[in-house]
Order: structure tokens, then C-alpha cells, then sequence
């Protein structure tokens, strides 16, 4: 049969053509295959005129995100919530059994309900533009990736935290030698302010930290022996340090935490205890990314992720916010204060450091 | 007009169904308001209770039941005590100098009632927070200012009061709700008194102070149980002042390991539940016990003759208003300017700066994109829920007080439900509502599902209020607007109404004050669309921006003003208050 | 004004509260521009009566007729409500809305019915100026003395010209002067207006002044009906005998035609009532006004009777007197023209047809 032939023919030649096609492209338009999707995903956005996002609590990340994004997609409306992480996994998931879908992006986390509550979807295949999707410029999946799987939730800062301390009282010196260990000093019993690690917030984390450091038994001497003042909020702390009630401060970083102290002319030298890995965790400020299944802006959340692991965005938000970047190719703000190559760091944020059971140990070594 | 012939045939069975049906239509709408409003308490904190018995498959190794595992909460036991130390010692000082202030301004010849009774709505407008950052400023231990001058000026060597204590903690709870609401509350109903009351009293030769003791204040009486019960849940529910002042001294509450809990990540919701229902099962009996205490007798005291004769204070006139005046505008006027002044100051507290003002905060919030859009928000939730509520809330008081039908005191009882469950914890099964039910979840993402949210979270202060303010409007006054040619709802509508209009005017302000500044019951169906300026200002004090977020605040507090002003204007101008 | 009002009509008319009977099946008919008074102590189910008819409280059983229509009929489950009733009623209270003034309480009723402007300020000034408010309109509640609260509410009911008025103790709030006053107003005033109407007092001086006839209600029940004169002098029951103004009562002994006083042994020729018995033992009724007194000598009547005072009281206009007759201790009223002594002995005629026969055997009512 002739019809027979010709198909079979045309059958066997097919691989040959493809093969063509691809080295074609791939030699001359690379570019304009990933462009291609590129331009057709932003106009897609376009015509769905909106992305939404549910953020960590941050005013200067979000003031960050809000204008630089009118400014690159006027079109594209950001409806951005900054939503308190505890009571945003029942909302979402209420939301869902009522049949409504309204989220695009989640801005915050590392959140293992998120995950475990299926509500997203693997990040990886929203990634259009090149320097976004390479894996070397942020450190490799593996260490990127916050979940099992290594493809829901990133994170997109390498926030090292140190607790600080007032050079005025505690000599520097002194400070680099001993490191952390200057905390159970009994001269600084009721010095040290601590932004309550009971709670789920910027206090908490560093009980891996300290665990890691001082093991079970220094955490308890740190905790009780050492009476330090927790209290509800960061302005507490912040305060604390300024008037001289506190020498030493558990709770976030300093350079954030006493910029409105510091830009309104109180003279103040406080310095965190240093950037190992013995005295400092690294986390994600709060800034990690993923994508909401059955997301109502799906080509929106596409431009919003590609735009957000940009290098370009990356590095000013890196600025604006006052964090480094993960991404390799943005220089970290302050030189000297940044992990040291191959070290391994506690990730209080990853789950096998346990950050909740020490929290809940400390319930019990502090009722009150 | 209905004929009806003298010797009307038998009439049918079904016909005669009909007619009984219809004779039982005050019966059926009271019904249909208890239905209404028991379907919407009861949803969602029916949906809070039932999950406290539900296995929390999210929190794993946790402890699975909710009540073991919340009342398992280390140092629970030292916390509920603390709780009752505060409650008590709050109540215990501000019941008696509420009821006085509120009869000095009510019932005596006072100059300038009017002026203090309202510094006393500023105190309720101003939020707990800014409150508190306000005393911190004058009798924080170390740098006070207070403590410091009086250091400075040699009286005394160290600081007499430090915020942070006990004592400190009843203080902020005294100065925020603890004598305003009170105050707000008592003063209309001792106005309502017919001075006749007082008068026949002292005829019979009865002292000031006995008539106070023996004829007024059990006349008083529901109006005194309402704000007495009402302050006590409140202080409950509070937490915002035991965590700032009380984590320092290790000193925890019931409701600061409420919110621990749902702070927790994952955020246990139903241990919350489970200390929010034990909340709601520990003031049930008290709503009971005030429920008989205002209905085992008349207290009807506006008769329809109305006299209104003030006592005069004589000599003690000017002496009783300087130390009145004196107290509120330390307790008011005091607070609102400190947060007034600290939304221009650059860091809070710190007069040795270089520069001490700024209008660097008010710059940033009014030029955020999105305050303009949460101010539009905040203000058709606050108007909508106002408006909405000052209507329903008059009919549901109307039908606890005066339905022909055993329902009565059901519609009182639940009326009071969404107050006994702490917001934060009811938040979740507002959410609930809002989305499961389907004429609700139309209207989720929007500000209406804040206004049906914050129109149930109100309920509880403004029915009771109105309930009260029943209580003492004489039957007779009504059914004269029945007998006269008026049908139930043109007397409702050109009598009662407009009778109540001063209580129903407050309602309505502290409707709209604690509508669009709470952000507890609201904070789960808040989404970018519908975001109101309390929200924002949770996310600019989330977000570490305390200028701005104080910005809000002040904000805030102002709209609450103008409002309370607008509507003082507007009822003195209709001689709504002709009778005060 | 209306010409010839339609009547009310109460029938088998009951009110249980819980198990307490407040009003027990009563019946009761109005005519056409009757006063009727409900007279009788508290809680003898009066208001309660009132409130019925005025479709305030729903009966438990019974009709409530007027004219042809039907108030309320509890077995045919017809009920008027109190607006559709066109009736007027002046509360204990007054009722009037604090938020009005006066004009605006008594135009109120006027507007609901949807009459003009400018015929209500008329109406309204011409019921103000029949209860003598002329130019008091402008006026708030609380500035009016209660007298003038009192005529309010009298102009409110009476401006729409309702076919049936109730009164709920409209002048126990005034002080006697007032009240006499008042009286006298409302009496004028049904010479003005023709009016049917009912009305509740406990005050037999009201009810025997201003009523056409007197209901008088013990316990839920009606005792006995009649005009002013007929239950004052002619009592069906010992509870209306000693409820309506005072009342001498001598015990003795009935005889056929007769009655023998205890003690003294008088004997008085009068028809025995209330079904006493020949021999009973009864007691002699009548009013101390209708008693004639004379001195010892002066000449004799029939049915004559000795006593003596005992006791003297003067109060200006009159003696107050305890006498004894036969075994009783009885008070009358002397006139102050005469030089009375106590110790002195009187002649007390009681004339038969004010005399009443009570049995007083333990079966007796």
C-alpha cells in the first residue's frame, strides 16, 4: 500500500526532523523560545489584571514589593496581605472547602501547614526566565528548598542572626573570644531581653542556636539561671538595649531593629556576637516563596515569581529590606558579616532542628 | 376597619388555623428574631466549641485533645489565678467610683457634665496599646517621665510606680475600659430616673447618701449587673496589656495563653477553643444570675411624666468638678495627647534628641498606596456596621424586654454568647460563617462580611445597652402609641425610637469606635480587598513601623471623635436630649 | 361628634396568669354614651379588664364586642389590635412621649390617620382649649405641672373623637384638691362630648360622682352592676356593702317582718333581705347618713331605736360621735347647730327602705 509507505516513512524521518528543529533553535533562538513564553505569560498576566499575595509581616518588604511593582507592571494590580502565619493555613483551607480560590502567592515561611495542608504547588515549572531557573545562583535546589520534596517553598533571603550585645558594657574583645558563651556569665543574670521564645516569632528560633551551642543543659541555664526578660514585642527590646536596661538582646537583628534609634540620632554601639556558625542561625526572614494550587492568577503568579527571583529585584529588595539575597550573583550587604563558604549553620527553619520542642521545654522551664 | 358580623357563621377549620396563626404573629416574629439571631451567634461558636472535641490531627505529637492539651499548658493554673486577682481588684475599684461618677454627672448640678461625660467616650475611643505606651512614658521605672521629675525634684529617691506590676497592670486596665464603659454606660440610665424617685426618698427624710444607697442604685440595678458583667468578660478577653507589662515580671493571664496558643505554629485553634469555651461556660451562669436579677421586678423609671430635677451640690459644686475634671483629663485628655504628640515624634519617648519632631510617620502612612483605599474601607465598615446595628440591636432588645413570649429570655440569654468567647478564638468560626453559609460567602472578600462580623461581635454591648435602656421606658409609654391609632411598627419607629435615641446615639458611637478599631474578630476574613485602616496598622506594627502604625492609630481615634461629635451635635440640635 | 356610640359588650371575658385567675368570666354591657366604672380594691382584676378591652392583654377566654364589631373573640381566634380598635385611653402614668411637645402629642394620633395639616393645628387647638391647654401647645412635657400632664393626655384621647374612652386611674396621681377639680372638668366636659366609656378607679368617690354605673370587681369577679345610687344604697353582696362609703352595722336577731336588736331588745319592722330566715342571726345595715338623730324628748318616729354617746369629737363643721346601741359601738356624724353631751341619750331613726338584713349563720354569703 502506497498510503502505507509514505506514512511509514515520513515515520521514521520524524526524529531526524525534530532533532533538526531543536538544534535550530536552540543554536539561534534559545533566547526566543524562553522570550517567547516570556511575553506571552505577561500579556496573559495582563488581561488577568491581578496577582495576590499573602506576606510575612514586614513594612519595608512590602512597601518594597507594592512600588516596584506599579512601576514594572502598572497593569497587573498587587493585592498584597500581610497575614499573621498562624491564622492563615484555617483561613485558606476554610476558604477551599467553601469552594473559593483567591490566592496566588505565598510570600512567608517557611510554613510546614502550608505544605502539609496541600495548598501548594511545586514552584520549579513556573520559572521562565534563565537566570531564574538555574539552580547554581542559588546554592542548589537541595539547600534552597525548604520542604522534603525540595520543590514547594524556597527561600529567597539568607538572613544570619546573632543576638547582640552593647560594646559599651561588654568589650568587643571579649565578645569575639567567647562568643555566645558571655551569655551565661552570671554578671549579665537579668541583662539579657529576649523577644519571648514561647511564642512563635523572632525569639524562637534562636533556641536551636542556642541548643546547638550549649547543648540541653546550658539552654536551661541560659533560661532560668540566667533570668533573662522576655518581653512581647521588638520595640520592647530595642528600647531595652537603648535605655540601659539590657545589655545583650535576643530578638532579631540590630541594624533593623534600632534603625529608627540609630536615624534619629541616639548614639548607641551595639554589635551582634559574630557570623558563625557558633553564633549565628540562618534563616529566611520570613521570605520564603511558593505557589497556591488552583491559583486564580495563573499567568500573573508566573510574571510575579520570575519577577521576584530576578536578579534585579533581588538586589534592590536586598537594599531596600536590608537582607542579603540568596542568589549568588547579589552581593551581600555587609562583607564582613556573612556565612563563611562550606560552614554548615542552624536552620532554625528547617525542621529537623526541632525549633518547636525546645519552645514547648521552655514553657515549662518558664510557666510565667 | 376590620367588620366583623355579630353572628359570623362557623367558620372552617382551616380558616380558623389561619385567624389563631394570625393572632399569634407577635409570638411567630419574636420567634423568627430568636431564630435569626441564635442561627448567627450560634454558628460560629457552635463551630469553636464542636472542634475543641475534635481530635487536632495538626498538631501531631502535641497532645491530640484540645482540653488536655490546653489546660496541660504549663503555668495554666498560676495564670487563671493571676486572671482573678486583676478581674477582682479591677472591678472592685472601678463598680463604685463608676456609679458615682455617672450619678455626680446624671443627677447633680455638675458644671460641665457634659464635657467630662465625653472626655470619658475619648477614653474608650483610645486603643489599649497607645494607652499603655502612653502611661509607659510617665511612670516607666527607669526613665518615666513622672518618676523622673519627681526624682529630679527631690521629693523622692526612687520611682513610686512602676507600670510594670501588678498594680500597674489594673491601672491600664482601669484607665482603658475599666471606668469608661462604665461610665459611658451608667450615666444615660441614671439620667432616665425620674428625680421624683429622689425627691419623694428625701421627703421622707432620707439623706443624700441613703437615697443613693437604698432607692437608686437598686433601681440601678440592671443597668449596674450589664456594665459590671460586660467588664469582667472584657477583662477577660484583654491580653494586650498582661503581655507587654506582665511577660517582664513573669506575670501571665488566662488570655496571654490563649493567644500563646494561637500564636503557636501550627496555630492551635481548638486548645484555644477549648480555653475560649471555658470562658463561655464560666460566664453563662453569670448571665443567668443578671438575666433574674433584671427581670424579677419593675425598674421602670421613665414613666412619662418625667421630672428631672438635679440635686444641687451647693458648696461642694466647684470643689466635686475640679477633682472630676482634674481625674479626666488625667485619665482622657492625658493618654490622647501623648498619642497625638508621639505620631509626631521621632522615636517615642525620647525628648533628648537632636530633633524630637517629625512629620516623617504621618508623611509614610498617608502616602502608603494603600491607606487611602483602607481609610474608604474602615469607614463603610464602620457607618455600615453602625447603622445596621443601632436598628437590629433596638428590635432584638425590644424583643428580650417586651415579646409576648417565653422567648424573651432566650433572645437575652444568646444575645450575649459572642461576648463570652474571645475574638481572637471566634474569629475562626466567624470565618466559618462567612464562607460556609451561602448568602455569606457572596459577600466574603468584601467589607460586607467585616460588617456582618463586626454587626455580631457589637451585638452583646449594644442589645444589652438598648435592653437596659427598656427596662426603664415605662409600658404604658408604648401602648399608648398603640391605643392612640399607631401600629406596632410606626410606634416602634416614632416612639420608642426616638425615646431611646440618646442610648440608641451612644450605642451607635461605641458601635462605630469598636468596629473600626478592633481587628481580633475580623482579622481571618481580612484580605487585600477589604483591608480597613486597624488592619493596616497591624501591619505597619507587625512590620516593625511604629511611627506610622501610631499614625493609624491616632487616625483612628480622630474619626472616632468627629463622629462622637457629629452625633452630640446632631442629637442636642433635635432636643433628642432635652430630657438630660 | 358621633351621634349614637355603639355599645360594648364583655362576655365570659377571662385572664389567667399562670394559674392565678385574675379576671374570672365576667360579663358586662355598656350603652351608648354610658360612664361605666370598674370599682374595686387592687388586684381585683379591674385593669386587667381594662387592658382587654383595650387589646393590651389578650384574654385567656371570652368576647369583646362593640357595636358589631368584634375586639376579640378567644373561640372564634379573632383579635383586633389596640390601634384598630378606635378607642382613647388616659394611662395612670399619662404616657405621654417626652420627646414631643404638647401640640405634637396630641396632633400624633391625627397624623396617623393621615388628616391635613392644617385641620390638625385646628383640632388640636380646639381640644387643648376643651381641656383649658389654650396656647400650652408649644410646651415640653416635663415643664407641665401634673394637672396640666394629666389634660394632655385627656386632649390626646379625645382628639380623634374615638367611639369609646377608658380611663386607667386617671387622677390617682393628683393630690385631692386636684382631683376634686378634675372631676369636676371631666364631668363638664361629657356635656361637651358625648362619650361612651369605661373606667377603672379605686376610688369610690370617683366612681360614685362621674359614673353612669358602677361595676364593682372583688376577686376577679364582678360583684354587682348598677347606678351610683342602686350599689350605694341597695349593696347586693357584704363586700359592695362595706367597700362603698361607711356603713353602721348592729347585730341582732331576724324575725319574720322584723328585726330584733341584740342587748336592747328593740324591735324594728323591716323586710328581711338577703335571704335571712326567721330567728336567724343577722345584722342590721345602713348608712350613717341616712340615720335621722334627735334628742331624748323630741317627738318619735317609727322605727325609732335608743342610744347614747359616748364620745364627743368636735371638728368645726360637725360632731364626731361613738354611741352605743344595743351591744355595738357605732361612729355617726352629729350636726354642729346643737349643743350635744356625751353621756346623752338619742332617739336614731332608721328609715326602712335604707336598712339592709344580713345573715350572719355561718352558711350565709
Amino acid at each position: 500500500m502506497i498510503m502505507n509507505d509514505v506514512v511509514s516513512r515520513l515515520w521514521r524521518a520524524m526524529p531526524v526532523a525534530v532533532l533538526m528543529l531543536v538544534a535550530m533553535a536552540g543554536a539561534a533562538s534559545a533566547q526566543a523560545s524562553w522570550q517567547a513564553e516570556w511575553d506571552k505569560t505577561v500579556a496573559a498576566a495582563k488581561t488577568e489584571g491581578k496577582v495576590v499575595v499573602g506576606m510575612s509581616p514586614s513594612t519595608v518588604r512590602r512597601d518594597f514589593l507594592l512600588k516596584q511593582w506599579k512601576q514594572d507592571y502598572p497593569e497587573i494590580e498587587l493585592s498584597l496581605s500581610i497575614i499573621s502565619s498562624s491564622g492563615f493555613v484555617p483561613q485558606v483551607t476554610t476558604e477551599r472547602a467553601a469552594g473559593k480560590y483567591l490566592w496566588d502567592i505565598w510570600h512567608s515561611g517557611p510554613n510546614f501547614e502550608v505544605i502539609k495542608a496541600g495548598l501548594l504547588d511545586p514552584l520549579q515549572p513556573e520559572m521562565i526566565l534563565p537566570d531564574v531557573k538555574d539552580p547554581a545562583l542559588w546554592g542548589g535546589w537541595d539547600d534552597a528548598f525548604y520542604d522534603d520534596g525540595k520543590q514547594l517553598e524556597m527561600g529567597l533571603v539568607n538572613d544570619l542572626e546573632s543576638p547582640y550585645y552593647n560594646a559599651a558594657v561588654i568589650a568587643p574583645e571579649r565578645a569575639k573570644a567567647e562568643g555566645l558563651k558571655v551569655m551565661l556569665d552570671p554578671a549579665y543574670k537579668g541583662k539579657i531581653v529576649w523577644f519571648d521564645p514561647r511564642v512563635t516569632g523572632p525569639g524562637e528560633p534562636f533556641l536551636s542556636l542556642f541548643a546547638h551551642v550549649f547543648g540541653d543543659e546550658g539552654l536551661k541555664k541560659l533560661v532560668v539561671d540566667q533570668d533573662p526578660v522576655f518581653v512581647g514585642n521588638m520595640n520592647d527590646a530595642a528600647q531595652a538595649i537603648v535605655r540601659g536596661k539590657a545589655v545583650i538582646a535576643v530578638a532579631g537583628k540590630p541594624q533593623s531593629n534600632l534603625a529608627d534609634y540609630t536615624q534619629a540620632g541616639v548614639k548607641i554601639d551595639v554589635r551582634p556576637f559574630g557570623a558563625t556558625p557558633e553564633t549565628a542561625y540562618r534563616g529566611t526572614d520570613g521570605a520564603a516563596l511558593g505557589v497556591f494550587t488552583k491559583r486564580p492568577h495563573p499567568n500573573a503568579t508566573r510574571v510575579f515569581v520570575n519577577w521576584i527571583m530576578s536578579k534585579r529585584i533581588a538586589a534592590l529588595m536586598s537594599v531596600a529590606v536590608q537582607y542579603d539575597s540568596r542568589r549568588k550573583d547579589v552581593r551581600p550587604l555587609d562583607p564582613n558579616f556573612t556565612m563563611l563558604p562550606g560552614a554548615f549553620y542552624i536552620d532554625a527553619q528547617r525542621a529537623e532542628n526541632h525549633a518547636r520542642e525546645y519552645m514547648e521545654k521552655v514553657r515549662e522551664m518558664r510557666p510565667q | 376597619m376590620t367588620t366583623e358580623p355579630l353572628d359570623a357563621v362557623p367558620v372552617s377549620a382551616f380558616a380558623w388555623v389561619f385567624r389563631r396563626l394570625y393572632m399569634a404573629r407577635g409570638e411567630i416574629v419574636a420567634a423568627a428574631v430568636f431564630a435569626a439571631v441564635a442561627f448567627l451567634v450560634l454558628y460560629p461558636i457552635g463551630t469553636v466549641v464542636y472542634l475543641t472535641f475534635v481530635p487536632n490531627e495538626l498538631s501531631g505529637v502535641f497532645g491530640t485533645i484540645p482540653w488536655y492539651r490546653a489546660f496541660s499548658e504549663p503555668g495554666m493554673l498560676q495564670s487563671v489565678l493571676n486572671t482573678i486577682y486583676v478581674v477582682v481588684a479591677v472591678q472592685v475599684i472601678s463598680m463604685p467610683l463608676s456609679v458615682g461618677i455617672s450619678w455626680f454627672l446624671a443627677r447633680t448640678d455638675l458644671p460641665g457634665a457634659r464635657m467630662i461625660e465625653f472626655c470619658f467616650w475619648i477614653m474608650f475611643f483610645l486603643p489599649s496599646m497607645g494607652v499603655m505606651t502612653g502611661w509607659l512614658l510617665l511612670f516607666d521605672p527607669d526613665f518615666g517621665l513622672f518618676n523622673q521629675w519627681l526624682i529630679d525634684a527631690g521629693l523622692i529617691k526612687a520611682s513610686i510606680f512602676n507600670l510594670y506590676s501588678f498594680w500597674g497592670i489594673v491601672f491600664v486596665h482601669l484607665t482603658t475600659y475599666g471606668i469608661s464603659v462604665k461610665v459611658m454606660l451608667l450615666t444615660p440610665a441614671f439620667r432616665n430616673l425620674d428625680s421624683s424617685v429622689e425627691e419623694a426618698s428625701f421627703l421622707c427624710g432620707a439623706n443624700r447618701w441613703r437615697t443613693l444607697i437604698r432607692i437608686v442604685l437598686p433601681l440601678m440595678t440592671p443597668a449596674m449587673l450589664v456594665v459590671l458583667l460586660m467588664s469582667i468578660i472584657r477583662g477577660l478577653e484583654t491580653f494586650e496589656i498582661e503581655q507587654v507589662l506582665g511577660t517582664p515580671i513573669k506575670f501571665q493571664v488566662y488570655s496571654t495563653k490563649l493567644y500563646l496558643l494561637m500564636a503557636n505554629s501550627p496555630p492551635e485553634f481548638r486548645a484555644a477553643g477549648t480555653l475560649g469555651t471555658a470562658v463561655l461556660a464560666m460566664v453563662l451562669p453569670l448571665i443567668v444570675l443578671q438575666r433574674w436579677a433584671s427581670t424579677r421586678r419593675s425598674f421602670a423609671v421613665v414613666g412619662g411624666r418625667g421630672g428631672n430635677a438635679r440635686i444641687r451640690l451647693g458648696r461642694w459644686r466647684w470643689p466635686a468638678f475640679i477633682a472630676m475634671a482634674g481625674g479626666v483629663a488625667f485619665m482622657s485628655l492625658l493618654p490622647f495627647l501623648m498619642l497625638v504628640a508621639g505620631s509626631f515624634m521621632k522615636l517615642f519617648g525620647f525628648f533628648d534628641l537632636p530633633q524630637v519632631w517629625t512629620f516623617d510617620h504621618w508623611a509614610t502612612a498617608l502616602a502608603d498606596i494603600t491607606f487611602i483605599a483602607s481609610l474608604r474601607n474602615m469607614l463603610y465598615l464602620g457607618f455600615g456596621t453602625a447603622f445596621l446595628a443601632v436598628g437590629i440591636y433596638a428590635l432584638v432588645a425590644y424583643c428580650a424586654v417586651r415579646a409576648k413570649s417565653r422567648l424573651r429570655g432566650a433572645i437575652d440569654m444568646v444575645t450575649w454568647l459572642p461576648y463570652t468567647v474571645p475574638g481572637i478564638v471566634l474569629s475562626f468560626g466567624y470565618l466559618n460563617m462567612a464562607l460556609q453559609v451561602p448568602i455569606f460567602a457572596l459577600l466574603y472578600g468584601t467589607v460586607g462580611a467585616l460588617i456582618l462580623v463586626s454587626f455580631l461581635a457589637s451585638m452583646p454591648l449594644g442589645v444589652q445597652v438598648i435592653k437596659v435602656n427598656m427596662l426603664q421606658m415605662g409600658t404604658e409609654i408604648e401602648e399608648a402609641g398603640r391605643i392612640v391609632g399607631g401600629g406596632w411598627t410606626r410606634t416602634f419607629r416614632r416612639i420608642i425610637l426616638p425615646i431611646g435615641s440618646p442610648t440608641l446615639a451612644v450605642v451607635g458611637i461605641m458601635v462605630f469606635a469598636s468596629t473600626i478599631r478592633s481587628v481580633s474578630s475580623i482579622m481571618l476574613l481580612s484580605t487585600g480587598a477589604n483591608r480597613v485602616l486597624s488592619v493596616l496598622q497591624l501591619e505597619f506594627l507587625s512590620g516593625g513601623s511604629l511611627g506610622p502604625a501610631a499614625v493609624v492609630g491616632t487616625v483612628i481615634v480622630l474619626i472616632s471623635l468627629a463622629a462622637a461629635i457629629v452625633v452630640r451635635l446632631v442629637s442636642s440640635r433635635f432636643g433628642i436630649q432635652a430630657r438630660g | 361628634m358621633s351621634l349614637t356610640p355603639p355599645s360594648l359588650s364583655i362576655s365570659d371575658l377571662t385572664k389567667r396568669f399562670g394559674r392565678f385567675v385574675a379576671v374570672d368570666s365576667i360579663a358586662l354591657e355598656l350603652r351608648p354614651g354610658e360612664l361605666v366604672a370598674l370599682l374595686g380594691p387592687s388586684g381585683c382584676g379591674k385593669t386587667t379588664t381594662l387592658r382587654m378591652v383595650a387589646g393590651l392583654e389578650r384574654p385567656s377566654a371570652g368576647e369583646i364586642r362593640f357595636g358589631d364589631r368584634v375586639f376579640v373573640s378567644i373561640p372564634r381566634a379573632i383579635e383586633l389590635p389596640p390601634e384598630k380598635r378606635q378607642i382613647g385611653m388616659v394611662f395612670q402614668s399619662y404616657a405621654l412621649w417626652p420627646h414631643m411637645t404638647v401640640f405634637e402629642n396630641v396632633a400624633y394620633p391625627l397624623q396617623l390617620r393621615g388628616i391635613a395639616k392644617a385641620d390638625i393645628r385646628g383640632k388640636v387647638a380646639a381640644v387643648l382649649d376643651l381641656v383649658n391647654l389654650g396656647g400650652a401647645g408649644d410646651k415640653q412635657i416635663p415643664q407641665l405641672s401634673g394637672g396640666q400632664q394629666q389634660r394632655v393626655a385627656l386632649a390626646r384621647a379625645l382628639v380623634y373623637e374615638p367611639a369609646l374612652m377608658l380611663f386607667d386611674e386617671p387622677f390617682s396621681n393628683l393630690d385631692t384638691q386636684l382631683r376634686g377639680q378634675m372631676r369636676m372638668e371631666l364631668k363638664m366636659l361629657r356635656r361637651k362630648v358625648e362619650m361612651t366609656g369605661l373606667f377603672v378607679t379605686h376610688d369610690q368617690v370617683e366612681a360614685l360622682s362621674m359614673a353612669d354605673r358602677i361595676a364593682i370587681m372583688h376577686a376577679g369577679r364582678i360583684e354587682q352592676i348598677g347606678s351610683p345610687s342602686e350599689v350605694y344604697r341597695q349593696p347586693k353582696t357584704r363586700f359592695v356593702r362595706d367597700f362603698l362609703g361607711r356603713v353602721v352595722n348592729l347585730r341582732g336577731t331576724a324575725d319574720a317582718g322584723g328585726f330584733r336588736i341584740a342587748a336592747g331588745g328593740e324591735r324594728l319592722a323591716v323586710a328581711a333581705t338577703h335571704d335571712v330566715h326567721p330567728g336567724a342571726t343577722a345584722e342590721l345595715s345602713i348608712r350613717p347618713e341616712f340615720v335621722a338623730i334627735v334628742p331624748a324628748g323630741a317627738p318619735d318616729r317609727p322605727n325609732s331605736i335608743n342610744a347614747t354617746i359616748e364620745e364627743l369629737l368636735f371638728t368645726g363643721d360637725r360632731f364626731e360621735a361613738r354611741m352605743r346601741v344595743g351591744g355595738d359601738n357605732v361612729l355617726f356624724d352629729l350636726p354642729s347647730d346643737r349643743a350635744w353631751a356625751e353621756g346623752e341619750s338619742v332617739r336614731l331613726h332608721l328609715p326602712t327602705d335604707a336598712v339592709s338584713i344580713w345573715s350572719l349563720e355561718p352558711d350565709a354569703k
